[in-house]
């Protein structure tokens, strides 16, 4: 391809990291460096295939299920077990054609992103190899050598996933991000100066890893297009019928009806578009307006500025795109920085004093950006975020609609399941204003209940001191609970609607506070759970159920952690007992870094969590995700490494997560996406001096995009009716992704199709569809917007493909 | 290098049929193509024993106490189909995914889209709604590889809307008041998206690949809303429905009753030509108090087959089921087509549709499907017929072929051409 930016990293391909560091299916054979076989410092590619790759890694970890017989018999990755010569060579030659492959993602071969569970499609035997793990390195170097990158001494580039050159602290990828359905009632609740905030029940969003927030995933669907138009509609409405005033900023008796509307759509625009206007924002908004009110009066026309301004692109999409740097990053401007400050902090969009600092363009120095955060922190809205954070970490608001057994269980009542929540979200609050650590949430000896509550629990006192709720703290010392999970909401959720469920409170440690992603029961095995036997207690039911040999590599995982909570029944009360039964709360924790350990009950459980440094990692990367809107991609690994390491550092604060994400090199800057080379239009929206232009401005970038022939040889062809021209804008060996512009030559609006041999098979298509006709040929025609051309227009749509 | 297991009994009948054959020649030749397409979604799989009919292909019963006997009266229009396998997609995600998909990818001819998607993209642009989604509380976790099985391409989905109350107000609103107010209105609703379109274009030309595919997933949720405000036709305003405690256990039949209630009505009078009404969603934890039963759906799915309780509690919810399709179906038939004069469901494809086989098993093979109405003809209805092991990709061709496309695959093309054997 053509000249690049000087810097600039060049395409790559997201990976999405699941973070199940040393997560195997048989952890205690996880190699170490004790006991290893000498073999020199210059060993051979056999020797050293033998006695660390086959010896350390493959024979302990992978054959037993990559075997001709085992579980991963169907992938291409079937090992011959033994460690006899011709076993070695096959298996040799097996991974050998693995490290070779074409096959990579951002350059790693299946080989090693597969066992991390770096592969997009992940690992059908979840991460069994952490990235820092020796068995990694051992993976990671045995493909070096055989790509002759490293010599038989291992010097040379290693393949590795370290975090050691500043360069590997990149941030994500520049993004749009659609508000979260309740940053939009929030937002609408500040920008129009309601007094209650509205509750806009748009169609429940789509949820990566728990959260709502996901920037990938939060798209405009046609459903909720419609929704959002009638809450645009019913909230301009109610605004101008009630308190148009105390928005619009001027007197159109005074100062005219078209001025003020201009002064309106200016002021008003820019705290929607949480940026200035720019003429050409104006000019639209102010086009509309006089469309209307040429009808219909000031008040209409104000209305409507408003219906449309709510469902602008630039009011419901957070623009973190940043302007193209020197190096090829993209750095955030002010404004941007103000938002995110502001929905990172408060959930919503910034208020005037946010505004002002992002006029004065300070909010991108560090130390005034810390002041300001300091400011924010101190903020209720902050405590109301570890709030919200909380509800997604932890999933416990979920209680709202689980169902009981009303029968066995006729104290549980809607009043209980309403105290519940707001047990937890309480303790959330307060101990995040309260300045507390992780390990005092795992370890409180209080909990701030209704007396209801604390007698529901079987507690013997009740709140001295009540808020207005009827809450107030209950000492926990001396009782069988300590910390949030022994709190009803998550007991409760976190079972079944006539017993408690081992397998999921298990889950909700393994995955939600370990960050160790498992996969689901494979196929073809029957996954019945153990039948209701009044004779065997919950506990042996799921032991005999755990032990087929297929379920039980996962669940020696999850079910001794969910024995744990055994105490506690399916509504979040004690009990001695399970019936006629001895109840069993000891376990162990395997398959972890550093959190392995036995335990007798929910509060040895807890101490085991409570200083783990997996628990403080996997804290900070959850709200990552919610914070940034991301799953953790490959490019973000070394920051959250970062992130985690000074959160342990900093005595895992709870308060102590936001202010750190607000100096990470993501919340500055970005990285381009995967076509993203040069030339694309970076120009800020939020300069009010730039006129704004409305021309295709990606076509400025000839010389780095060429037209070169990979992506067929028929760039320039007239079909008849209409011409195209297929520009190549980015090209990387595995792909490229082109734009072609359609232009009708016709003398009568066309229809227009087009056939184009394309190179590859198209991964992803905007503006047009695509049928592949013969061979290498595709047809292209347009969507319903673009299908017809104008005499004389032009249409542009676009493709990227896999070669 | 697929595995079969069935269940214990199920291998022996599977071998003994033939070729699965939807239509007759009679019925092929006489056929014009149906103009809509009905599906209807329920969860967690079936168990065959208590699922299959008895009898033989065109004498076929349910027997006494079968989750479909609610069906009985129904059989003539009925076309029960057993034996369909998956070809792409096991256990709970891989076969909600599978299910009107046949997976494949954008590069498929059908790229990616579910078959209601992919039908009302071919077929679509007459009616005010390219199609309508219908749910029942579907999204109490939001939307996932769980909770949706309409596609608009890979790993895109279409949104249900779980609420009865919101669908009616998108039916009706323009209805009420007066002509030249409506149309006032909804130009100046059209000069609002023209102005969002336009500011997406130019978003559009600034962001990467990425950003670009949401900005035109928003860009065509515009345009499907702009074709919704269009002209409302001739339709009944019908009574609006519930609109409060969507995701409360107890109001699930209610809230069916209303969904489906809005389905049919919407087709009866063009609004759309594809409608889905999608009952709760893979892993669904409903739990069907009304009946008495306290065990959530999923976990009796579960049940194995010496847990005689909850296998019967399982049946007992299976056949609450058949009794909404049943429902959904008089309801079709009831109704008549305002074009033909005849039965509405004469001229729709109506399918039940689940997402995996034997529940217990996790497994997509033996998928249940039934297919209610002749399809205008095409599809020769009153039998229960063994498909014997095919790909249900074959189904969805036919399913297309059935209302006047041309597609020979659906989803992935590894999973063969054609429509089920033996047609025609």
């Amino acid at each position: 391809m053509g000249s690049l930016f000087q810097g600039f990293r060049g395409p790559r391909l997201l990976l999405v990291l699941a973070l199940g560091f040393a997560l195997s299916a048989c952890p205690d054979e996880e190699p170490s460096s004790e006991g290893l076989v000498d073999i020199g410092d210059c060993p051979d590619d056999s020797t050293y295939f033998e006695h660390r790759v086959w010896a350390e890694v493959l024979e302990p970890i992978c054959a037993d299920c990559h075997n001709s017989s085992g579980l991963a018999r169907g992938t291409d990755f079937v090992l011959q077990q033994g460690s006899g010569a011709s076993e070695l060579t096959s298996n040799f030659d097996l991974f050998a054609s693995f490290a070779l492959s074409d096959e990579t993602t951002d350059g790693l071969p299946l080989i090693l992103t597969k066992p991390t569970g770096l592969h997009s499609e992940g690992h059908g035997g979840g991460a069994v190899l952490g990235v820092d793990s020796l068995g990694y390195e051992y993976l990671a170097t045995m493909v070096g050598r055989l790509r002759d990158q490293l010599d038989d001494c291992n010097e040379g580039d290693a393949l590795k996933l370290d975090c050691e050159e500043p360069a590997d602290f990149e941030p994500g990828r520049r993004l749009l991000r659609r508000l979260s359905h309740d940053e939009y009632d929030a937002t609408v609740q500040v920008l129009l100066d309601l007094a209650e905030r509205p509750d806009s029940s748009f169609a429940p969003d789509n949820v990566v890893g728990g959260y709502d927030n996901n920037a990938e995933a939060l798209v405009v669907s046609s459903l909720l297009a419609d929704q959002y138009r009638v809450s645009a509609e019913e909230l301009a409405a109610a605004v101008v019928g009630s308190a148009l005033s105390s928005i619009v900023p001027c007197s159109p008796q005074t100062l005219g009806e078209g001025e003020c509307a201009e002064v309106f759509v200016r002021e008003f625009g820019a705290r929607a578009f949480r940026r200035p206007m720019r003429a050409l924002d104006v000019d639209r908004y102010m086009t509309l307006y006089s469309d209307v009110a040429v009808d219909s009066g000031f008040e209409v026309g104000i209305q409507w500025v408003i219906t449309a301004m709510l469902q602008s692109p630039h009011y419901l999409y957070r623009s973190e795109l940043g302007a193209q740097a020197e190096n090829g990053s993209f750095v955030l401007s002010d404004w941007e920085l103000a938002s995110e400050l502001s929905y990172l902090l408060w959930g919503t969009m910034p208020d005037d004093d946010l505004f002002e600092k992002a006029a004065q363009g300070v909010l991108s120095d560090e130390s005034t950006r810390s002041e300001v955060v300091a400011d924010m922190l101190i903020d209720p809205r902050a405590a109301e975020t570890m709030v919200r954070f909380s509800e997604r970490w932890l999933q416990y608001t979920r209680l709202a609609t689980v169902t009981r057994d009303a029968e066995l269980f006729p104290e549980f009542t809607d009043g209980i399941r309403a105290d519940m929540i707001g047990e937890t979200k309480r303790l959330l609050r307060d101990s995040y204003l309260q300045g507390q650590t992780l390990e005092e949430l795992f370890l409180g000896e209080s909990s701030p209940m209704t007396a209801e509550l604390a007698a529901y629990y079987g507690l013997k006192t009740v709140p001295s001191s009540v808020d207005a709720d009827g809450f107030g703290p209950v000492s926990l010392a001396g009782t069988e609970r300590v910390g949030f999970l022994s709190q009803g909401s998550i007991l409760t959720t976190k079972a079944l609607p006539t017993s408690s469920s081992p397998i999921h409170r298990g889950l909700l440690v393994r995955e939600r506070l370990l960050c160790q992603v498992l996969p689901p029961p494979p196929p073809n095995i029957d996954a019945s759970p153990p039948e209701m036997d009044p004779t065997l207690s919950t506990r042996e039911r799921y032991a005999e159920h755990a032990k087929l040999e297929e379920c039980a590599a996962c669940h020696r995982l999850i079910d001794p952690v969910g024995f744990s909570f055994e105490h506690f029944d399916a509504v979040g009360r004690w009990r001695d007992m399970e019936g006629p039964h001895e109840i069993d709360a000891t376990g162990e924790v395997v398959g972890t870094a550093s959190t392995d350990g036995t335990f007798d009950g929910l509060r040895e459980l807890s101490e085991l969590l409570a200083t783990s440094p997996d628990v403080e990692s996997c804290y900070v990367r959850q709200w990552m995700r919610f914070g940034y809107g991301v799953e953790e991609q490959e490019q973000l690994r070394c920051e959250a490494q970062r992130l985690s390491d000074e959160f342990s550092k900093s005595g895992a604060r709870l308060d102590g997560v936001l202010p750190a994400l607000t100096n990470s090199i993501h919340f500055l800057e970005r990285m381009g996406g995967a076509s993203e080379g040069d030339g694309i239009a970076s120009g800020p929206f939020d300069d009010p001096t730039v006129p704004g232009d409305d021309d295709d401005a990606t076509g400025d970038d000839d010389d780095a995009t060429g037209d070169d022939d990979d992506a067929g040889d028929d760039d320039d062809a007239t079909g008849g009716d209409v011409s195209f021209e297929l520009v190549v804008n980015d090209d990387w060996v595995a792909g490229y992704c082109a734009t072609v512009t359609v232009t009708n030559i016709a003398s009568v609006d066309v229809t227009w199709t087009i056939e184009v041999e394309i190179e590859g098979t198209i991964s992803s298509i905007w503006n047009a569809e695509a049928t592949p006709t013969t061979g290498d040929w595709v047809q292209f025609s347009g969507v319903a917007w673009n299908a017809v051309i104008p005499v004389g227009q032009t249409r542009d749509f676009g493709f990227c493909a896999q070669r | 290098m697929r595995r079969r297991s069935f269940l214990a009994g199920l291998g022996a009948s599977l071998l003994a049929t033939p070729f699965c054959s939807l239509l007759s020649g009679e019925a092929q030749a006489g056929a014009v193509p149906a103009r809509r397409l009905l599906i209807f979604f329920s969860p967690n799989g079936t168990i065959h024993e208590h699922w299959r009919p008895s009898g033989s292909e065109e004498a076929y019963s349910f027997p006494a106490g079968s989750i479909l006997e609610p069906l009985t009266h129904l059989r003539e229009h009925l076309l029960v189909l057993g034996g369909l396998d998956f070809h792409n997609g096991t256990n709970h995600e891989g076969g909600m995914a599978a299910m009107l998909t046949n997976g494949g990818g954008q590069s498929t001819p059908t790229q990616g889209k579910s078959i209601d998607q992919y039908i009302a993209a071919q077929l679509g642009g007459a009616t005010r709604f390219p199609s309508l989604e219908l749910g029942v509380q579907t999204s109490a976790w939001g939307g996932n590889s769980q909770t949706r099985m309409c596609y608009a391409g890979p790993g895109t989905y279409v949104t249900p809307d779980d609420n009865p109350h919101n669908v009616w107000s998108r039916m009706f609103e323009g209805l009420v008041g007066d002509a030249s107010a409506a149309q006032l209105l909804r130009e100046r609703r059209v000069s609002v998206l023209d102005l969002a379109r336009e500011e997406l274009q130019e978003l559009h030309n600034r962001v990467g690949v990425e950003e670009r595919l949401k900005l035109q997933a928003h860009m065509e949720s515009l345009f499907s809303l702009e074709q919704s405000l269009g002209e409302v036709g001739t339709c009944a305003v019908t009574d609006p429905p519930m609109g409060a405690g969507i995701y409360a256990n107890e109001n699930f039949p209610t809230i069916g009753t209303a969904q489906m209630d809005l389905a049919v009505t919407a087709l009866a009078c063009g609004m759309t030509n594809i409608a889905t009404v999608q009952f709760s969603h893979t892993v669904g934890p409903t739990v069907f108090s009304w009946l008495g039963i306290s065990e959530g759906h999923h976990s009796l799915s579960h049940a194995g087959d010496t847990d005689t309780t909850g296998v019967a509690n399982f049946v007992a919810t299976e056949r609450w089921y058949a009794e909404q399709f049943a429902y959904l179906v008089e309801k079709m038939l009831a109704t008549p087509d305002p074009e033909t004069g005849g039965s509405l469901l004469d001229s729709t494809v109506v399918l039940w549709a689940k997402e995996l086989g034997d529940g217990r098993l996790h497994t997509c093979e033996g998928v249940p499907f039934v297919i209610a109405g002749n399809g205008g003809g095409a599809f020769r209805t009153g039998r229960y017929v063994d498909c014997g092991g095919q790909f249900h990709s074959r189904l969805l061709v036919s399913i297309c072929q059935a209302m006047g496309l041309t597609n020979e695959t659906f989803g992935d093309p590894a999973a063969g051409t054609g429509g089920l054997e033996g047609l025609v």
